[in-house]
């Protein structure tokens, strides 16, 4: 048996030379920090390193789910981020899909897709800048606008009422038109004869796409909701940080920015390590009920 | 089916749709005005929409292009950009051109250790312990080989590299090639189409990167762009404020720009090479998500 094994290696040596750099990054890059996560439960010194530290079991996520640091709350938040970007950007998204099928010129249609397509390749960075500048209580247009019809400005990046908000409105500019790709193309993919014994039926636009476009795109809706489901414990590391500051973490601190902030701001590893755990761990339980719900409807799901 | 003529939806969904495009494009009209005025041209108006530029100049583009870091952050953003895509895109054809075989002995088991890691990961701060136990904190190749291998791309050109029949390998075969030969005349050139896809989005991806140089780069030279942008932007650096303010001198002359110039200038050079790859790569990361969505 091992000889037969040995000989095929041999044999395929070639394939086996162009595996091997992907596999070493593999596991030095993406296994040996899963092998580190053991400093959740641990006490980790920098001079002992992962294996020596001494062991303490779960007193991180003791501390953790302690009330003194606000886990609730930052759970609660990202729950929250993720539910609303869920509304109104995966809504969102549908909707435009619909709105783009129902226009008839083609020039327009490519043009709306292209445009719509451009903040996605944008980064946070670039984004929350353009974002600063233009939300300034100082000298940003959206605050000359509010004063200019006698309002009081406004600090929309420092207020807790507004910053969410703000959130989930710069969330739906970028990533609107990229999801509505995906919806578009399922539209594209139904049968034309469907739409033209509706018409022969007289059933007029409104009706068309509410007893035609809608119920042909279900599935993919019902896929891409159940994953998206499956991933609420990402609420957008990215973006969040790149606009919150303290005044907001009461409704802006998420499980990746407060793991940030634990861990290299405050220098406790362990701690950080625990909020990482707790999400990847859940994460991934999430992800595969996810999985096995789109498989049990019938469609191939990720695997 | 003729003609039909404008309904009434017909007129709310072209002005929902002019709307909503107008409202993604605006931020950026916004910003090249903005980066284009002077400050005499800012100041003398209360209120201006910068559907057009207050004044005219472009030294808020000089201004910034001098500021310190600029050069080397383009040098590093350009670096991990070439050289992270190249790198990357061998690597992982390479190692999806031995996942496409099935007579590859353990693949299965091959197959798992890369599925596995697009499900779960060590997190922050075991990534970073790493990298400091690697000696590679500090280094600029950090940021070329942290994202170097993604599973989820390498997946994708793999399912493309099984799509080509066997037949062509053989017949390729009994004309005398050998195994390196039909890999890179054969099977790369049939599958430039995958590997310009994927390359693009990690040449995007790379360009656009700037956590992993700000948690891991320490030296001000060795930082992307994205992170000195960040730091005079978002962060409103108080050392690259004083550097703003002072390049424009004690006395503001009129036709200089405003901080808020050079600021808009600053974002604008970093947006300007996506707007001028956009139009003819777009295409290229629509096919990208259909790929992606057919199989995973």
């Amino acid at each position: 048996m091992g000889s037969v094994t040995w000989k095929s290696y041999v044999k395929y040596k070639f394939l086996f030379l162009l595996l091997l750099p992907a596999l070493a990054y593999m596991i030095i890059f993406n296994y040996a920090p899963m092998y580190g996560v053991l400093i959740a439960f641990k006490d980790y010194s920098f001079t002992k390193g992962v294996w020596a530290s001494p062991w303490v079991g779960f007193e991180h996520f003791h501390q953790l789910f302690n009330a003194s640091t606000n886990f609730t709350r930052i759970l609660r938040n990202t729950v929250v981020i993720s539910g609303l970007k869920m509304i109104f950007t995966f809504g969102g998204a549908i909707v435009l899909a619909l709105f783009i099928n129902e226009i008839r010129s083609t020039a327009f249609k490519r043009i709306t897709q292209n445009i719509s397509y451009l903040p996605h390749f944008l980064s946070w960075v670039i984004i929350g800048s353009i974002m600063m500048e233009m939300l300034s209580p100082s000298n940003g247009v959206v605050n000359k606008i509010i004063e200019l019809f006698g309002g009081q400005t406004i600090y929309f990046l420092a207020d807790k009422y507004w910053f969410l908000s703000i959130i989930v409105a710069s969330d739906i500019w970028q990533s609107i038109g990229w999801g509505s790709i995906i919806y578009l193309a399922a539209i594209s993919g139904i049968d034309p004869q469907l739409y033209d014994s509706a018409k022969i039926d007289g059933a007029g636009r409104a009706r068309q796409m509410f007893s035609i476009t809608l119920p042909s795109i279900a599935n993919v809706i019902a896929i891409m909701l159940i994953l998206q489901v499956g991933s609420i414990l990402n609420a957008g590391f990215d973006q969040i940080f790149n606009l919150y500051n303290f005044k907001v973490f009461e409704v802006a601190d998420i499980l990746d920015t407060y793991a940030y902030r634990a861990g290299l701001e405050q220098g406790n590893y362990s701690l950080s390590t625990a909020v990482s755990l707790f999400k990847n761990g859940v994460g991934l339980v999430l992800v595969l009920i996810a999985n096995k719900i789109v498989n049990r409807m019938g469609h191939t799901g990720l695997w | 089916m003729g003609k039909q003529r404008l309904s009434l939806f017909d007129i709310f969904n072209y002005a929902a749709l002019t709307i909503f495009c107008l409202s993604i494009l605006y931020p950026f009209v916004y910003l090249i005005n903005m980066s284009l005025s002077t400050s005499a041209g800012l100041y003398s108006r209360d209120f201006a929409l910068f559907l057009w530029p207050e004044g005219f100049t472009l030294e808020a583009y000089r201004k910034f292009l001098s500021m310190n870091y600029v050069y080397s952050g383009y040098g590093s953003t350009i670096f991990r950009t070439v050289a992270g895509t190249v790198l990357s895109l061998i690597v992982m054809s390479g190692a999806a051109y031995a996942l496409s075989k099935k007579y590859l002995p353990h693949l299965k088991i091959y197959t798992t250790i890369f599925v596995i890691t697009m499900f779960f990961g060590g997190g922050l701060i075991p990534s970073y312990l790493l990298m400091r136990n690697l000696g590679l904190l500090d280094n600029v190749w950090i940021l070329v080989l942290g994202p170097m291998v993604n599973a989820f791309y390498l997946l994708i050109i793999r399912n493309f590299f099984m799509s080509i029949p066997e037949e062509l390998e053989e017949s390729a075969r009994l004309d005398g090639a050998g195994d390196i030969k039909i890999f890179t005349h054969v099977i790369i050139p049939l599958s430039l189409p995958v590997i310009a896809t994927i390359g693009l989005w990690q040449a995007v991806n790379h360009w656009n990167a700037w956590f992993d140089s700000l948690i891991y780069i320490n030296s001000m030279d060795k930082h992307v762009i994205s992170v000195h942008i960040r730091r005079l932007v978002i962060e409103q650096n108080a050392a690259m404020n004083d550097q703003l303010i002072n390049s424009l001198g004690s006395v503001q002359k009129k036709d200089m720009p405003a901080p808020e110039s050079i600021r808009a200038a600053a974002i604008m050079v970093t947006i300007i090479p996506i707007l001028c790859v956009y139009p003819f790569i777009q295409r290229f990361f629509v096919r990208g998500v259909m790929v992606g969505a057919v199989k995973g």
